[in-house]
């Protein structure tokens, strides 16, 4: 039996990387995270399934609620999300603040929003209606921005959401991969944002690799985890002591079992202090 | 900010990055646009991919059931 504790690490469960996650506590995976949109209808697919019934702990999470958009969310696509929460027993799901559609169009891409106080209200009043729609906390996760707003009267993204979690008791997922984007691609102060966030609304980080390319940092989920990310774990337990559980994310380019099995050593040696050779 | 005008500026936006239009004013979308193309290809190419072993699937079961009947 693993454990949703501070210092457990996860693995984002794939298709390709369910031989990994059905070790459990012998791969270091202690709990696992799946996305929604992904999962296919009907029957959990056999090997998440095993895991439901070891007591592993599923976090669904989900890319297309678009809870920062102009339109409230969609009720199918929450009646899904809470239909898959349900289905694991998850002790909560999460999603982003993004905009992920307009005009009637997906874009199939997570897009910021301005950080205004007219836009909080409007993401506030999405995120109470989700609230009321699930049967488990959700937990909201900033994203790598690919554009900023022009917009003056924008607040920092940690009070953003700080704000956010005020109004709505939503949790928080930070993804600290994200934040390492765009600290890189626009400057943000990552240490503000870290300071900003209330710790204990923090349900669970992400971590990610990712890649530079012609001097602008992608978020890949392709990459080994990279120094940023594991920086930014750092700093946030020497400001706020233990971390909560940390996820990794891997979406592409798994890689040997022996590859990712270590990326889980060394988040876990940062999230819980103890010395490791990286 | 009422939720027509953040539709409205989303829509922009999408615009901007699905049809090559004129980003919003202030708004640099140069990386987004090389972004978001370069995924969205990938997730149809995905797509087609989970289309045909869908396919082939089906049909192996078409000729399970034909066998066992």
């Amino acid at each position: 039996m693993t454990a949703w504790v501070a210092g457990a690490v996860g693995l984002g469960w794939r298709p390709e990387t369910a031989w990994l996650c059905g070790d459990g506590a012998a791969a270091g995976v202690d709990f696992v995270e799946v996305l929604v949109e992904s999962l296919p209808r009907g029957p959990l697919p056999t090997p998440l399934a095993a895991l439901v019934d070891a007591g592993v702990p599923v976090i669904p999470h989900g890319v297309g609620l678009g809870l920062a958009g102009a339109e409230p969310p969609s009720p199918a696509r929450l009646r899904r999300l809470a239909d898959v929460a349900r289905a694991v027993g998850a002790p909560l799901v999460s999603e982003h603040v993004a905009f992920v559609r307009g005009g009637g169009r997906e874009v199939e891409h997570l897009l910021p929003v301005p950080r205004t106080r007219a836009v909080l209200d409007l993401v506030v009043d999405n995120v109470r209606r989700a609230q009321d729609a699930l049967p488990v906390p959700l937990a909201l996760e900033n994203i790598a921005a690919l554009f900023g707003w022009p917009d003056a009267d924008q607040v920092p993204e940690g009070e953003f959401l700080a704000e956010l979690h005020r109004r709505t008791g939503c949790a928080l997922l930070v993804d600290l991969a994200n934040l390492h984007a765009d600290r890189h691609n626009h400057g943000s102060d990552a240490e503000a944002f870290l300071r900003a966030i209330p710790p204990a609304a923090v349900a669970y980080l992400h971590v990610a690799g990712g890649v530079v390319r012609d001097g602008v940092y992608h978020d890949t989920h392709a990459h080994p985890v990279d120094r940023g990310s594991l920086e930014l774990l750092a700093r946030w337990r020497a400001l706020h002591g233990t971390p909560p559980p940390v996820l990794l994310e891997r979406d592409a380019r798994f890689g040997p079992r022996a590859g990712l099995e270590a990326e889980l050593t060394a988040i876990a040696a940062i999230a819980r202090g103890v010395p490791h050779a990286a | 900010m009422r939720r027509d005008e953040l539709a409205a500026r989303q829509a922009a936006v999408v615009a901007a990055l699905l049809d090559g239009a004129p980003a919003p004013a202030g708004v640099d979308l140069a990386v987004a646009r090389q972004v978001v193309g370069r995924k969205r290809a990938h997730l149809a190419a995905d797509r087609r991919r989970r289309g045909r072993w869908a396919r082939v699937i089906a049909w192996m079961r078409t000729v399970t059931a034909r066998r066992d009947r």
